[in-house]
């Protein structure tokens, strides 16, 4: 914590920091109550045996040294201080003073060890102590003092934010140096025993120990040697798992070792080997377990990243799917307009040519008027042949002017339909009496195939007898040199292929699958069309007559009644050569 | 001293007859059919070339460009007589299009008189 937004005095320091994760933060902190407590109570049981004159109090068996009182002393007050440091207010003044005590106590005690010096601390309690080899009991060990001094030191730093980085460093070697010395009472030969440097007593380094470990978890999770063992990293969870578990299998296997190898009865290689065969099995088993334990985390850990990464994939690819179709509809909406652009300019294109298909049809008989009128004008003393045929000239291209307008009429007025229901076949029979001189003219037979079921349908039968005019008329002309016109009508049932031959026909969505229509068709033996005429045919003035003979209005009139019969008009080269208009009307 | 020699190339047979009876001080020579219509100059040899623009088969357009392709025809004058134009877009006099001077019909005979004199090489 180098914090250097140091907290307002009074505050206490623990405030400053980050809050820790709570469920492991109140558990270090129960670890700190607990120990320090113990290491407190220790010390009391001590004093309390020096007091009573109970020896087993103070040194846990009669031939190991006892814990001095003034040792006893100082584990209770720094007891205290550990419980204490972390709350506001006097608990934390006290626990500055006794640490400040404490402090004081092991550095006397470690000067009088080097200078040879007596301040007399350790007389207080016990004036005439009894030897105990050759040292005295009821003094201070120097090991003890400086171990103290460590402690304190801790604690200072565990007070002070800026500096608690140190606190657990200095708190792990208090707690080393206690167990070093409660690892020599395991083995049965204490520490520094028989010299004449007094011993640390076993009270004094089990109190060390808790107090040890009071103090490294005081010193917060997110320094060290707490940080890594802290967290949800599988680093972490390992060592949570592992160091315990090594540390106290080898201390037993050590134990077990020292204590039944060295002066057994039996074998002791024999012992040897079966004690390290056990520890082998003991610690493959907790070593299996913890694998266990742990693979099914990093199993589970592992099974919810890739869940969460599917679910990521997913989620991409939703998105990416959203893109394209936004990207679709956009382009759909782009082709709407376009396509919005297009029926407009054919639509101006429409009545663009429809506008000089007029001029050039009217102006060219409007020139011959003029050209007659000024021959009129110009030559009064004309030739009665000349006349004549100024006369017929004009006369033609005045009722050829009236043709084209007429026809131009109906095309626009065609909307007022007169609907009746009507035999179809005697509107077919009056067309072909109306058209009989042309197939006189041409040589032409006409051949009816007429069936014998078609129901009266509800047309414009005037209409509709100007529609197989024109259709009769166009069939003529198209066999200049006779041939055979055919008419059959029939009812049927719509195919399939009848309904898709109507795709991208605005006629299309008139009819339906298997409904039944009457059919009329048309078919002649002439040479029929090209692909370019079949595309322009029922354009306005399209025609492929000589000038004068057509306006090529005749089919754009014709389909144009069709459609408004809710029918369908179509030509096409017939598969046995010349061309074939269907005409499709409904049956309802 | 012999006449001026017009050849009239237009679809519309009555427009041509009638041209032809309202000219007599011309030579004038009728062609209604555009595919024949370079064959009967080169036999015509004529002085002006009066040419309707829409045709079937063989516009009036190409019809003047392989007029222009010929050694005898390259210098011989063509005016454009053509129902497609208003006359509010032509004018009485003739304009040009595409380097042909070009009347919109129906036209008076004394616009075409006009045009006539102006176009035929002074003789």
């Amino acid at each position: 914590m180098q914090d250097g937004r140091v907290p307002e005095a009074g505050l206490p320091d623990s405030r400053s920091l980050p809050p820790l994760v709570s469920a492991s933060s109140s558990r270090a902190d129960h670890i700190r109550l607990v120990c320090s407590l113990l290491a407190a109570a220790i010390g009391v049981v001590t004093l309390f045996g020096w007091l009573t004159g109970m020896e087993a109090l103070t040194s846990l068996r009669v031939r190991y040294i006892p814990m001095a009182p003034s040792t006893a002393l100082a584990f209770t007050l720094l007891g205290f201080a550990v419980v204490s440091h972390a709350r506001t207010g006097w608990p934390r003044v006290a626990a500055t003073v006794c640490t400040g005590f404490v402090a004081l106590v092991a550095v006397a005690k470690l000067i009088e060890f080097f200078t040879g010096h007596r301040f007399g601390f350790d007389e207080l309690f016990v004036a005439d102590p009894e030897q105990f080899g050759l040292v005295r009991k009821g003094r201070m060990a120097p090991l003890t003092a400086l171990n103290f001094l460590l402690a304190t030191g801790a604690l200072h730093c565990v007070m002070r934010p800026r500096w608690r980085p140190y606190a657990g460093i200095i708190a792990t070697l208090v707690t080393a140096i206690s167990v070093v010395v409660l690892l020599g009472y395991l083995h049965g030969t204490p520490f520094l025993y028989g010299g004449s440097v007094i011993p640390v007593a076993l009270p004094t380094a089990v109190a060390f120990f808790f107090l040890g470990c009071a103090l490294i978890a005081a010193s917060g999770q997110d320094c060290w040697p707490l940080r890594p063992l802290n967290g949800p990293s599988a680093g972490s969870l390992l060592l949570r798992w592992f160091l315990p578990v090594v540390i106290a299998g080898t201390i037993v296997n050590d134990y077990l070792q020292t204590r039944f190898v060295v002066g057994s009865r039996f074998n002791p290689a024999l012992i040897s080997a079966l004690a390290t065969f056990a520890f082998a099995l003991l610690i493959s088993a907790i070593i299996s377990q913890v694998a266990r334990i742990v693979g099914r985390r990093i199993d589970h850990a592992e099974a919810e990243r890739n869940a969460a990464q599917e679910a990521t994939k997913v989620l991409n690819a939703d998105l990416e799917l959203q893109a394209v179709l936004a990207d679709l509809t956009q382009s759909h909406e782009e082709l709407k307009r376009a396509q919005l652009q297009l029926i407009q300019a054919e639509k101006m294109q429409s009545v663009g040519s429809l506008a000089a298909g007029v001029a050039h049809e009217v102006k060219n008989p409007l020139a011959i008027v003029e050209m007659g009128l000024g021959c009129l004008m110009s030559q009064p003393d004309l030739d009665p042949e000349s006349l004549g045929l100024v006369h017929r000239e004009m006369k033609e291209a005045v009722s050829r002017a009236n043709d084209v307008i007429s026809n131009l009429l109906d095309y626009s007025s065609s909307k007022e339909l007169d609907f009746r229901t009507s035999n179809l076949h005697l509107v077919v029979e009056r067309a072909l009496h109306l058209a009989r001189h042309e197939f006189t003219n041409r040589k032409i037979t006409v051949v009816r195939s007429l069936a014998g079921d078609v129901p009266p349908c509800k047309i414009d039968s005037q209409k509709i007898e100007q529609v197989f005019v024109n259709l009769f008329t166009n069939a003529c002309q198209a066999m200049p040199h006779g041939g055979t016109l055919t008419v059959t009508t029939a009812v049927k049932s719509l195919t399939a292929e009848d309904v898709l031959w109507a795709a991208g026909d605005r006629s299309g969505s008139r009819f339906r699958l298997d409904e039944r229509v009457a059919e009329v068709k048309v078919r002649d033996t002439g040479s029929g069309m090209d692909a370019d005429q079949l595309a322009r045919v029922f354009d306005p003035f399209f025609t492929t007559k000589p000038t004068g003979q057509g306006t090529g209005l005749g089919l754009t009139v014709s389909r144009k009644i069709i459609d408004l019969h809710a029918g369908r008009l179509e030509l096409a080269n017939a598969p046995e050569g010349g061309a074939v208009a269907t005409i499709l009307f409904h049956l309802r | 001293m012999r006449k001026p020699r017009i050849l009239v190339v237009d679809d519309e047979p009555g427009f041509t007859r009638l041209l032809k009876l309202m000219f007599k001080r011309y030579e004038i020579c009728e062609e209604n059919d555009s595919v024949r219509a370079l064959e009967t100059a080169l036999a015509f040899r004529p002085d002006l070339i009066l040419m309707d623009v829409i045709m079937p088969k063989l516009d009036g357009g190409n019809l003047a460009a392989k007029c222009r392709a010929e050694v005898l025809l390259k210098h011989v004058p063509i005016v454009f007589l053509t129902a497609v134009v208003s006359r509010n877009e032509a004018g009485e006099e003739p304009k040009q299009i595409g380097g042909f001077p070009f009347l919109a019909k129906p036209i008076s005979p004394a616009a075409l008189e006009r045009c006539i004199q102006g176009y035929l090489p002074a003789a």
